[in-house]
């Protein structure tokens, strides 16, 4: 696996944020087998210096955290690295409109002629000192997040009725992320989200967005990542105008669309099935694939694009 | 040539995305021989205004505001920034050295038919030709040395061009930015006729729209942009003609406004009810908003005339930009679906966890059976029905097709949601609140009909909201929600029964009228929310009347997120 503290030192974070990551490791270190396979071997890493430093002192001293941002700004990539960095378990919740206590928790089933509880994320996280992903935690309903309130707080515990109450494992933490307007969100109440420190997500810089393509794409020529990266800043700038919908700005897509080069497929046939044609709109397409046209030449062969 | 809205926004798009700068509203934008925007010019316009900043460039050109050679000058002047900011963008984009290779390609081919006397394509032929690095077409030595002075160098700031491009036109054509208009105005002053009407300069007559390279470029005409403050007419029909009776009156409004919804019983038993205190004098038409063509004699016959080209102009504007409606439509409807989801309604249902059932743990020991739980699933929250009114009085009349496009998408959009809906439009003339109701609930198939809405005359928003109240009682649902299309400015020719005196049914008066009626609806547990249509001035009539229950939109972008969220806010609170 990667050395995450090795490549948290080459974006910058301080050497003494790092030396308390090891501390952290070392107090609470993973000897279960099979909790150890549910810590994650990231396939993105999160590029940010500033974020990364608030993100891992926010967890170091025990808090919560919820991360707001737009589509494509990395917040579930952060959510993931930070499980990877401080070498917990996770489990990823998504959440969605009837996310109720029973999902999180756990419910009563019937097993072997006896009811039996079958153990939620939020318990199993609880119990083995795990990092809990509370995916999108505005789509549900705020008062079926109330149960969640005693387990956020001081109180750091969960009391299921007709059961034992548990306290949190020390090494527990929960990260949430939300994305603040998307279709069938909802505000978040206060009582809620005070229980987290909260983290705006900047959009994705272009010198990170050249990282991870360099990263993705060893071969990648300089001249072509920063034209991907100027890219998808110019259908950022436009999904910011409101000029575009959010779905052509999609770094997913991206990253699909330069593999396909790689693989041998014309580039701008290529960015056609990552990017313009995740829009199902004629006029946005036509958009998009003028901001193509007026950034990359009319052809795009693999040895124009790869060393 | 007539340019598309959505290639208008095509070109704004090109133009922010070449200059990384989304805060303005580009003050020229190019086309080609068809009316599509200029990839290729779009992106040089938007490079020259990142490269020597928006002040210099728009100074530049002002300078040549109103001189006769204008359109010359601006074309030579576009030609040689084009020559300056391709040198310095091309090593940044490299898809700018092919954009601009066919782009000559496809301009020397034209010029090739270009009249030899014409200066300018002579130019254009040259410069382009050294673009394409082909050998250049014979020229006079006068025109190459202009064309060698013409194409700036890329090394120049902004200031640096601009003092460039005036020298190059005082050397070549003696302009002087303010003394070579000044010397056209006193020289046409002089050949001016004694009497003569004073003739507008021939700069001023420019169209916003001309010739540009082999296409067209679309200038900003500062304060262009109609006249929304339109008067509501405030005359009574039969001021035209003062022997006119109600029976007249009465076929006179059948006539306009199409066939009539109730017969005459009914409609005078609606009025006997409706047109009391402040509406009394007060009458009533229901029409259905046909489009048949009648054959109809005199005033009438224009009248009704206007208001079928009017519907036929609703429909091709929608049509125009029907991608974009489309995209609203979609948007609005996943919004509303989106929100009917969030409201539903606990069901209990038995389930192999959950909720511990004791009544049924025999089931599970004695039958294996594991459903021994109950679960609770979300259902429907009891049924919306959604009536829309929309404003159709004159004050509307620059934003006919606007309204009726706005109308038909929340319409097209809650008949997608399955939720029953009715349209009608409302306005005064002569003494009638005329409402016209283009689809009723469960017409589903008649959203179109939306189309044939037009404006005329004042509005008595009061009277109108109380005959839809009335209305309301014939809907088939629980919960009720009434959106209004308005400008809030009421305003009719009959007086309002004040209290024993008539006063003006006019500004405060309608307004506090209408704010009165919207309140009865709340009362009896109807949401109403409004859609704004209207100016700055009207804003604080808007507050008065729905409180924070309206939305304005200023564009056609936000309209579906602003109404979804206005909608999804009211659901909340069924």
């Amino acid at each position: 696996m990667l050395d995450m503290l090795e490549f948290l030192r080459d974006e910058g974070v301080s050497a003494d944020i790092t030396a308390e990551i090891k501390k952290f490791r070392d107090t609470y270190p993973e000897e279960n087998e099979a909790l150890r396979r549910r810590v994650p071997d990231p396939r993105y890493l999160y590029y940010g210096k500033d974020i990364w430093e608030e993100a891992i002192t926010a967890i170091l001293c025990g808090e919560n955290l919820l991360l707001v941002g737009p589509k494509a700004t990395g917040k579930n990539v952060l959510a993931e690295n930070l499980a990877t960095v401080f070498g917990r378990p996770s489990w990823n919740v998504s959440f969605y409109i009837n996310t109720d206590a029973a999902t999180l928790l756990g419910t009563d089933t019937f097993e072997n002629g006896a009811v039996q509880l079958r153990k939620g994320p939020i318990y199993q996280c609880a119990e083995t000192g795990g990092f809990g992903v509370l995916d999108e935690i505005n789509m549900a309903k705020n008062e079926s997040l109330a149960v969640l309130h005693a387990t956020l707080d001081f109180r750091r515990s969960i009391d299921m009725p007709g059961y034992e109450r548990i306290p949190l494992h020390d090494a527990t933490r929960f990260i949430a992320t939300m994305n603040y307007g998307y279709a069938g969100t909802r505000e978040l109440n206060e009582a809620l989200a005070s229980r987290f420190v909260v983290i705006d997500m900047p959009a994705i810089t272009t010198e990170g967005l050249i990282k991870l393509l360099k990263r993705e794409f060893p071969s990648l020529k300089d001249v072509y990542a920063e034209q991907f990266a100027g890219l998808f800043q110019d259908i950022q700038k436009k999904c910011d105008g409101g000029e575009l919908s959010t779905k052509p700005l999609d770094l997913r897509g991206l990253l699909a669309a330069v593999r396909l080069m790689r693989t041998g497929l014309e580039g701008n046939r290529a960015l056609d099935l990552g990017l313009v044609n995740k829009s199902f709109d004629d006029f946005e397409r036509q958009l998009v694939q003028d901001v193509i046209r007026t950034r990359l030449p009319e052809t795009l062969r693999r040895e124009d694009v790869f060393d | 040539m007539e340019i598309l809205d959505s290639e208008k926004r095509r070109a704004r798009n090109l133009i922010w995305n070449a200059a990384a700068d989304y805060s303005f509203e580009p003050d020229f934008k190019a086309y080609d021989e068809d009316g599509r925007a200029d990839l290729y010019w779009n992106s040089i316009i938007g490079a020259v205004r990142k490269n020597y900043g928006a002040e210099t460039i728009e100074g530049l050109f002002e300078s040549l505001h109103g001189c006769s050679k204008e359109q010359l000058f601006e074309q030579l002047l576009w030609l040689g920034l084009e020559n300056a900011v391709y040198q310095r963008e091309a090593p940044h984009r490299p898809a700018l050295p092919s954009l601009r290779r066919s782009y000559a390609r496809r301009a020397v081919a034209l010029d090739q038919r270009a009249d030899p006397g014409d200066l300018l394509a002579a130019l254009e032929n040259a410069h382009f030709c050294r673009a394409l690095g082909q050998s250049e077409p014979p020229l006079l030595p006068r025109d190459r040395e202009m064309l060698d002075a013409l194409e700036f160098p890329g090394d120049l700031d902004g200031p640096a061009i601009a003092e460039r491009a005036l020298a190059f036109l005082h050397t070549y054509f003696h302009f002087t930015p303010g003394e070579t208009q000044a010397q056209e105005a006193e020289e046409r002053k002089r050949r001016r006729p004694l009497f003569a009407f004073r003739h507008r300069s021939e700069a001023d007559l420019l169209p916003a729209v001309r010739a540009f390279g082999h296409g067209f470029g679309e200038h900003l005409v500062k304060g262009q942009g109609g006249g929304a403050n339109a008067e509501p007419v405030q005359r009574r029909l039969t001021d035209y003609n003062l022997a006119q009776t109600e029976a007249a009156l009465r076929k006179y409004m059948r006539d306009y406004f199409g066939a009539p919804l109730y017969d005459q019983p009914q409609l005078e038993s609606l009025e006997r009810e409706l047109c009391v205190d402040e509406h009394q004098g007060c009458h009533l038409y229901y029409a259905t908003g046909d489009d048949t063509h009648e054959k109809l004699k005199g005033y009438v016959a224009a009248q009704r005339r206007n208001a079928l080209r009017q519907m036929e102009l609703n429909r091709a504007a929608y049509e125009a930009d029907a991608t974009r409606h489309r995209t609203s439509i979609r948007r609005l409807t996943a919004r509303i679906r989106n929100a009917m989801l969030a409201y539903l309604q606990p069901t209990p249902v038995r389930a192999a966890s959950g909720a511990l059932d004791a009544g049924r743990i025999w089931r599970g020991v004695y039958l294996d059976d594991d459903k021994v739980f109950t679960r609770i699933l979300q259902s429907d929250p009891g049924d919306l029905s959604v009536d829309i009114l929309l404003d159709a009085s004159s004050s509307q009349i620059d934003r006919q097709a606007v309204v009726a496009a706005q109308g038909y998408m929340i319409a097209e959009s809650l008949t997608r949601c399955h939720i029953p809906v009715r349209v009608s439009s409302f306005c005064s003339l002569s003494g009638y609140t005329v409402v016209t109701r283009y689809r009723d609930y469960f017409e589903t198939d008649k959203n179109d009909r939306i189309f044939n809405y037009f404006t005329t005359g004042c509005n008595r928003d009061g009277l109108a909201i109380r005959a839809l109240a009335r209305g309301l009682e014939d809907s088939p649902s629980e919960h009720k929600l009434v959106i209004l299309l308005s400008d809030v400015k009421p305003n009719d020719v009959i007086q309002m029964n004040h209290g024993g005196s008539f006063v003006e049914y006019a500004a405060d008066n309608g307004i506090q009228n209408t704010a009165m009626e919207i309140r009865s609806l709340t009362y009896k547990g109807i949401s109403v929310m409004c859609v704004f249509t209207g100016n700055d001035d009207d804003l604080p009539a808007a507050h008065t009347v729905y409180g924070r229950n309206f939305a304005r939109i200023r564009s056609l972008d936000q309209f579906a997120d602003t109404v979804g969220a206005l909608i999804q806010n009211q659901i909340r609170s069924l």
